[in-house]
């Protein structure tokens, strides 16, 4: 009796033996663990960013002559002026993010990365670019200056911002 | 429960001072490796050392990874002024970050070798199956902490790899840009992705994989050291299980059975030849850094660090969903089903070419999928990926060729080769040329260029 082990003859208390008590622990800590996971997810998802605005401003539009195919590199932005007006292409590829250029030899806009390439209005020529050049919202400012809206695509095609 | 002494003399329990808890904490740490090695598996043959030499990588990159860390704030553009102040300010600086970045490219390199090693030996088979799929956890968490740790510098390649990597992440139906949020904190690549991946870098990657190591070598030791078979292509037991260990020795009695502290000895000394191979790299060639990273400015052609540019192949081919996350998950998911799989059992498929002679309606279905994969391939322009493919078929139809006369030399080699050979030499084919292609023969724009012209 001696070198019995003393927690397997104490005696067990009906309301919590040591089976519910497992229960009743397991259980708690699964709850526990789920709160945990829910509130660890919501903590990595930053709720204020310090990005720059999607709306940006491109100056006067007589600084683009017709026909011209200008990139805003710090913006990702292509802006174009065609007869019909402006409209501005978001200049990010669609395969996975790297930043075209306009090849002015060529008249087309390539990809460094993949190869992909595109037409000035945005459409995909070749490459693995699984979707055009997004048209952006366009329009000018009350105080004349071409504004692009980065967060908003318009149908390629659709509308022209004109002086 | 084993209490078998594995060394006498250290096992007196009478002597209770500081010294002797020093001896037997040392008996029990010798128990990392078996007690005893059979003297045939002692030699550079079997293993190549390659388990030792990537832990002896591993342990390169904690040494210098941590010594880094007292130099680098992961803060925009600091991180970059840091990688400079290594590079021309700091004492021995230069070569810490060299030997860090070569001893990655080494340790990616000793994973990839030390998996097909252990595959062509068969080393995946019960009961060494959990030994294996954490092999295959260990490559995935040595390829992440590749991927975190290219972006830490904050020069051109860091920035635009990872913004390829977290768009292909972002390629994943519904659930990708949420995720790619999550992993870069942001929705660019910007001051919250770099400490996220600052953490993963130094703290999570690296706890994972001193836990899972520690777990790999202990299962080692229990699953009986290294696997090796006999002549006769039986597993070899030879654990510390002493009524094992007699009969193997009894059986394989003109073999001398050694303690594991001649191994011990022959993996240091391996180890430490590659440590002084690394070093010498690392003085003679410093870790390449570009120039700041720059969001205006995308370098063409952005290649990814070698053991991506297969992939980075693939993403030319096929879309990013396809190319970054299916091929790679199902290549994981094959992996880990090796050792579940009775096509991966040589032992019991035996000979891929008797197999498919044996009915000759097995020849068609098999014959369907390489036309099937070779027209979508074609259609591609994918002759790269071809390649290894239509070798593997030519080789299949060498061996083939004059089946059921006695052949010998390598045609008869060939003919004894079970699936699981077949399948995995077509994989590590591919995975060679693609890699050399995206490596060596891709210029600007991903366009094809000859490495010699220029």
């Amino acid at each position: 009796m001696a070198d019995q082990d003393p927690l397997e003859s104490a005696p067990e208390s009906p309301e919590m033996d040591r089976r519910k008590f497992m229960k009743v622990g397991t259980s708690s800590l699964a709850v526990a663990g789920v709160g945990a996971c829910v509130f660890g997810f919501r903590y990595l998802s930053p709720n204020v960013l310090y990005e720059p605005s999607p709306v940006i401003s491109l100056g006067k539009p007589e600084h683009y002559s017709v026909g011209s195919v200008t990139l805003d590199a710090r913006n990702g932005v292509f802006l174009v002026r065609v007869p019909e007006g402006f409209y501005a292409l978001n200049a990010v590829c669609t395969h996975l993010g790297c930043l075209t250029v306009f090849k002015a030899e060529t008249g087309e806009i390539a990809c460094p990365c993949h190869g992909s390439n595109f037409r000035k209005d945005g459409s995909v020529i070749g490459g693995p670019a699984p979707k055009a050049l997004a048209w952006l919202k366009t329009w000018i400012s009350d105080d004349g200056n071409l504004m692009v809206d980065r967060s908003a695509n318009v149908p390629a095609r659709s509308e022209y911002a004109s002086v | 429960m084993n209490t078998e002494p594995i060394v006498s003399g250290t096992t007196e329990t009478h002597l209770r001072s500081p010294f002797s808890a020093i001896l037997r904490w040392k008996s029990d740490f010798q128990r990392i490796m078996s007690a005893r090695v059979l003297d045939s598996q002692l030699g550079f043959r079997k293993t190549w050392y390659l388990g030792a030499l990537t832990l002896g990588t591993f342990t390169i990159q904690l040494g210098t990874g941590l010594l880094l860390m007292l130099y680098y704030h992961p803060s925009i553009p600091q991180g970059y002024a840091d990688m400079k102040d290594l590079e021309f300010v700091v004492s021995s600086g230069a070569m810490l970050r060299s030997l860090h970045r070569w001893s990655a490219h080494a340790m990616v390199f000793l994973v990839f070798a030390h998996m097909a090693k252990a595959f062509y030996r068969a080393a995946y088979r019960p009961p060494r199956e959990l030994n294996w799929v954490l092999g295959v956890c260990l490559m995935i968490c040595t390829l992440l902490l590749s991927y975190t740790g290219y972006l830490l510098p904050w020069d051109q390649l860091s920035y635009w790899g990872t913004t390829v990597g977290a768009n292909i992440m972002s390629s994943i139906p519904w659930l990708g840009p949420k995720l790619r949020f999550y992993m870069l904190g942001g929705h660019t690549v910007n001051a919250n992705a770099l400490l996220r991946f600052y953490v993963l870098h130094t703290m999570i990657l690296p706890m994972t994989i001193i836990g899972l190591i520690s777990i790999h070598m202990w299962r080692l030791h229990k699953d009986g050291g290294m696997y090796d078979v006999d002549d006769a292509g039986r597993p070899i037991l030879h654990g510390n299980d002493p009524q094992k260990i007699a009969a193997e020795t009894q059986r394989l009695s003109q073999e001398k059975s050694i303690s594991y502290a001649d191994l011990l000895f022959r993996e240091v000394t391996a180890i430490e030849a590659l440590a002084v191979v690394l070093l010498c790299m690392a003085l003679t060639w410093s870790a390449p850094l570009e120039q700041l990273a720059n969001p205006m400015h995308t370098p063409n052609p952005a290649k990814a660090p070698w053991y991506f540019t297969g992939l980075q192949e693939l993403l030319h081919y096929f879309p990013p969903f396809v190319a970054g996350i299916i091929l790679p998950g199902l290549i994981v998911s094959g992996l880990i089903f090796i050792p579940f799989s009775p096509v991966f059992d040589r032992i019991r498929t035996g000979s891929a070419i008797a197999w498919f002679r044996s009915t000759a309606t097995r020849w068609g279905p098999g014959a369907l999928l390489i036309v099937v994969i070779s027209v979508l391939l074609i259609h591609l322009h994918a002759w790269d990926a071809l390649l290894p493919l239509w070798i593997i078929v030519a080789l299949t139809g060498f061996a083939a060729g004059r089946m059921g006369t006695q052949i010998n030399g390598f045609r008869g080699w060939l003919c004894e080769k079970p699936i699981s050979f077949w399948i995995m030499t077509l994989f590590l084919m591919e995975a060679v040329v693609l890699t050399t292609v995206g490596t060596l023969f891709r210029g600007p724009g991903w366009a094809w260029v000859w490495p010699w012209r220029g």
